[in-house]
């Protein structure tokens, strides 16, 4: 199976822990938080379908809401091959990362 | 504070994203764009949000035209199957449109060059003529004149700063001589800035100095090469010989390419009017115009705010003259015309240089180009209505797997594109080979360059999707209202609408043809009517022979004994004027001889003798000129009736009274029945006819015998060389020159006759397109009522009555609208026809006659088709 790309992984979890709430702008302010950075709409909507068209993410429309122009919102959610995924890049990184002297942390 | 997104960009974008999957964006980027007003201000905000238009926009394009193509190829598949499957119509539709659009395009060709007229000089946006209104000073029926003092051009450029050139021209006829050769040729006399304000390409010499010397002169390329063949010919010198019999050694100082065929003067060469004998006197005087008055404005200058500055022009200059102080009523009143507008805005002012078009018929022309088109239209729109039942399982099928009704009237729409396409490389076909036909027909040059020029095919195919997109919606509009669960049960009739419209869109065509018929017919008998009236002078067999020689005219009673040894000539006389158009008048006033009321303005016509009995003029009082009674010191003088009637005299009183004409004095000898000494558009005016047997005659008249005209002409023409060695012969048949005062309704005439022949076919090919329809949906019902006995006739009565019934309706309406049209033109006519019933009679029968043949074809074969081939197949 293909690996997860770094925006890829940053994404699902960024669902995964917004969990109710998990839909576009949300995930974009978290990802912000995150990495320090300004993510752009359109930078998440193609990781977002791309997941979903490889079912490790799935999607539903939620109601409508007034502060949108009453407009839908499209709630993520991590599918068992989403999350199945990221443990999959969770243990390649600690492997990778396995060795590296912690001396590293003290030079900085 | 409004902080929704701009309204605009919403709907835009709401445009663009408008499947499932984006239906949430447009609200994600909704409440981005609350979060950006929040941090970064509504000004920032607003432009990401349009930002996102643009991001989203060539996308989204793309894709849809990705699959509009998709649907379109299928579109233009069905297209041509239909096409392969019923020939019939598409014959009938393409052939149909190919000629509407042919003649629309070569109607188009001819007002664009009509319209092209004088545009070629550089400034001719603001270069104008200045012409004049004469109020109560009327000529030929107008009192417009295109024609100035001589002065006036040089006034102009001295005294008002408006004007960066000024220039006047006169029309010049003269004898060129180079040693052996010589040419009559027609030029213009002109002075001050004429190569100025007039571009022409220059060959040899140049525009700024070429005029300067008063004995220049500048010929025109061919001219050059007649004169001198191949040699270079600046600075070589020729002869002008003026109608006075001086001549004059001029020097050629500059070729220029020929002007070109649009524009409203022709020359052969210029020369400087400095030169002329008359100059010095014309130079002064403001009460003779004669010479055409051209200015260039000042860039910026308005044409309207100088010309209401003219309208005092002539207190100020002209009227200081001695003729205006005792006639100051008579003053003129100076406007400018746009160079750009002679050509066709002329038709009420006299003393044009050539004879103008009018920009009524620039109109007219328009107006049957688009009706043509129009006709056109109508058959297609007729015949897929039509058909339309037979396509609507196809309809059905297409909407119940999904079409939407948008889709439906693309398809359609692109239908008739196709099929307006196809018609116009058709009717490429046909331009191309009618161009020179129709150049002829309209006595223009036009070429087929034009296909060289990728505005023409833009044009072409601008109008053709015009054409498609007008002619296909009808058809689209009606075809996807059909309901699909309807048809697929078979449950469709032609709607009561859908007849309805077809039957007023036969209506309308027909309305229009039988119009035009009317139109036709009017127009032809009022031809017929001024070929064959009798106008009170004969012009059968009578040659006008044009001189301007001076030998000629000294020795003109030698020439005139010798020419009458010839047996074919029956008579001879001589005439200052064509005796079809007398253009020369002066004013009678009273004087102590004369004792009238009022003065006259009276045409005056200078003629030899036998003239009156040459021209079978019937005398109705007192005597003809008499070479007998011919006595040198007193001129005698016929009057015509309209004459006497404005003097208030009885034929009996006139004769024998004094009269004055040109300062030549005598006395009045007879009175002449009216005839027509101009053209049959003005009433018969006052006119008198002054013996004058040779001074300052133009034409000889000779009355030919019948016989060998040709043999006799040349037998003219080797006596008139004897007698005039250096000048050309050159003559016209009365009866030619009598017919070409009205060349251009002639040529409308035959023009109306074309399109109204067009006008019939196409809509007869409607009509049988459409009949060929009816029939056919009505096989089965035929066949029944054959075998329940119906004869042959009962069936194509019953077939027929529905059209000819439309027909019927379209005489009804177009009788009047026919009428009134024809008694529009007939208005310009001072002597017509009277519109007789018969003619409605005749149009109509015409009309009728045709359709009822085409139709009879069709129903004539369902008639007699066997009802066992219609019957069996269920």
């Amino acid at each position: 199976m293909k690996l997860l790309t770094r925006s890829e992984e940053y994404i699902l979890l960024a669902v995964w822990k917004l969990q109710d709430d998990a839909y576009s702008i949300p995930i974009q302010q978290k990802l912000n938080e995150i990495t320090g950075k300004e993510w752009s709409l359109g930078g998440i909507y193609m990781p977002l379908e791309r997941l979903e068209k490889r079912g490790q993410l799935m999607s539903m429309l939620s109601e409508s809401t007034p502060e949108r122009g009453g407009r839908h919102k499209r709630i993520y959610k991590l599918t068992p091959s989403g999350k199945k995924a990221l443990r999959q890049i969770y243990e390649v990184q600690q492997t990778i990362w396995d060795g590296i002297p912690q001396l590293m942390f003290g030079m900085s | 504070m409004n902080n929704r997104p701009p309204k605009l960009a919403e709907k835009i974008l709401g445009k663009l994203l408008y499947d499932d999957v984006w239906k949430t964006t447009l609200g994600d980027f909704e409440e981005y764009y609350f979060y950006l007003v929040e941090k970064e201000g509504k000004k920032i905000a607003t432009k990401w949000y349009w930002q996102q238009v643009l991001k989203y926009a060539p996308s989204k394009i793309i894709h849809k035209i990705y699959w509009s193509i998709g649907m379109f190829k299928n579109y233009i598949k069905v297209a041509f199957r239909t096409l392969r499957k019923q020939k019939s119509y598409s014959f009938i539709n393409i052939f149909g449109l190919a000629i509407g659009l042919s003649c629309f395009v070569l109607i188009g060709l001819f007002i664009q060059y009509e319209l092209s007229y004088d545009t070629f000089h550089e400034y001719s946006d603001r270069t104008y003529r200045v012409i004049s209104e004469n109020p109560g000073n009327s000529y030929l029926g107008l009192d417009g004149s295109s024609v100035t003092p001589v002065p006036m051009a040089a006034t102009m450029k001295q005294d008002y700063p408006e004007v960066e050139y000024a220039s006047y021209f006169g029309n010049s006829k003269s004898l060129l001589i180079n040693g052996e050769h010589s040419f009559l040729e027609s030029g213009v006399a002109a002075d001050g800035d004429f190569f100025n304000i007039f571009s022409y390409q220059w060959y040899k010499g140049n525009a700024e100095t070429a005029l300067t010397d008063p004995n220049s002169i500048i010929l025109t390329s061919t001219l050059a090469t007649k004169l001198f063949g191949d040699e270079n010919p600046i600075g070589q010198s020729i002869d002008q010989v003026y109608s006075n019999g001086n001549s004059i050694t001029k020097t050629i100082t500059g070729v220029i390419a020929d002007p070109p065929e649009y524009s409203h003067f022709d020359f052969q060469y210029v020369v400087n009017n400095q030169s002329s004998p008359y100059y010095e006197y014309n130079v002064k005087v403001w009460s003779n115009t004669g010479v055409y008055t051209f200015l260039t404005l000042r860039e910026g200058v308005s044409a309207q705010s100088f010309s209401e500055k003219l309208s005092d022009f002539a207190d100020t200059y002209i009227l200081t003259s001695r003729y205006y102080k005792s006639n100051p009523d008579k003053s003129p009143i100076h406007a400018l015309q746009s160079l750009e507008d002679i050509h066709l805005k002329s038709s009420q002012l006299n003393y044009n240089p050539f004879a103008p078009s009018d920009i009524k018929f620039v109109y007219m022309f328009a107006i049957i180009a688009v009706i043509i088109l129009l006709i056109a239209c109508v058959n297609y729109m007729n015949l897929s209505t039509a058909r339309s039942l037979t396509r609507a399982k196809e309809v059905g099928v297409r909407k119940a797997i999904g079409a939407i009704r948008s889709n439906l009237m693309m398809q359609f729409i692109s239908e008739a594109i196709v099929i307006s396409l196809l018609s116009v490389l058709v009717a490429t076909l046909i331009i191309v080979g009618f161009l020179p036909i129709f150049s002829d027909l309209v006595d223009r040059e036009l070429t087929p360059h034009i296909f060289l020029s990728w505005g023409f095919w833009g044009f072409i195919i601008a109008t053709s999707f015009l054409v498609g997109i007008l002619s296909g919606s009808y058809p689209a509009f009606f075809m996807s209202k059909l309901k699909p669960a309807l048809i697929l049960k078979s449950q469709v009739k032609g709607g009561r609408g859908n007849t309805f419209f077809r039957n007023s869109l036969v209506v309308v065509q027909f309305t229009i043809t039988i119009v035009l018929v009317i139109s036709s017919i009017v127009v032809l008998q009022q031809l017929d009517y001024i070929r064959t009236t009798d106008t009170g002078l004969e012009r059968d067999q009578i040659i006008s022979i044009s001189s301007t020689d001076p030998e000629l005219w000294d020795s003109y009673k030698t020439l005139e004994q010798e020419l009458l040894k010839n047996p074919s000539i029956e008579s001879i006389s001589t005439a200052q004027h064509q005796p079809t158009a007398v253009t020369s008048r002066t004013t009678l006033t009273e004087w102590d001889e004369l004792d009238i009321e009022k003065e006259l303005q009276i045409y005056i016509s200078p003629v030899g003798f036998n003239f009156i009995e040459l021209f079978g003029i019937e005398i109705i009082a007192g005597r003809s000129f008499s070479e007998e009674l011919y006595n040198e010191n007193s001129a005698d003088f016929l009057l015509n009736e309209a004459a006497l009637k404005e003097l208030g005299w009885t034929a009996q009183e006139a004769i024998g009274k004094p009269f004055k004409a040109w300062g030549n004095e005598g006395t009045i000898v007879g009175v002449v029945k009216d005839f027509n000494f101009l053209s049959l558009y003005q009433d018969i005016a006052p006119l008198t006819l002054m013996l004058n047997p040779i001074n300052n005659q133009r034409y000889v008249l000779a009355k030919l015998s019948s016989g060998d005209m040709e043999e006799t002409i040349a037998s003219i023409q080797t006596i008139f060389k004897e007698f005039s060695p250096t000048f050309p012969f050159s003559y016209s048949f009365l009866d030619d020159n009598y017919t070409n005062l009205y060349a251009s309704d002639l040529r409308l005439g035959k023009i109306f006759n074309y399109f109204t022949l067009l006008a019939l076919i196409i809509a007869c090919l409607g009509l049988f397109g459409l009949a060929t329809f009816v029939t056919q949906q009505r096989t089965k019902e035929i066949g029944i009522r054959k075998v329940l006995g119906a004869t042959l006739f009962q069936i194509i009565a019953l077939l027929n009555k529905d059209f000819l019934k439309l027909v019927g309706i379209s005489f009804l309406i177009a009788t009047p609208i026919g009428w009134y049209l024809a008694q529009n033109w007939l208005e310009d006519f001072a002597f017509k026809i009277s519109i007789s019933p018969l003619v409605f009679f005749a149009a109509g029968s015409i009309t009728f006659g045709i359709a009822l043949l085409t139709i009879s074809y069709k129903s004539l074969k369902t008639a007699n088709a066997n009802p066992i081939d219609s019957l069996q197949s269920e």
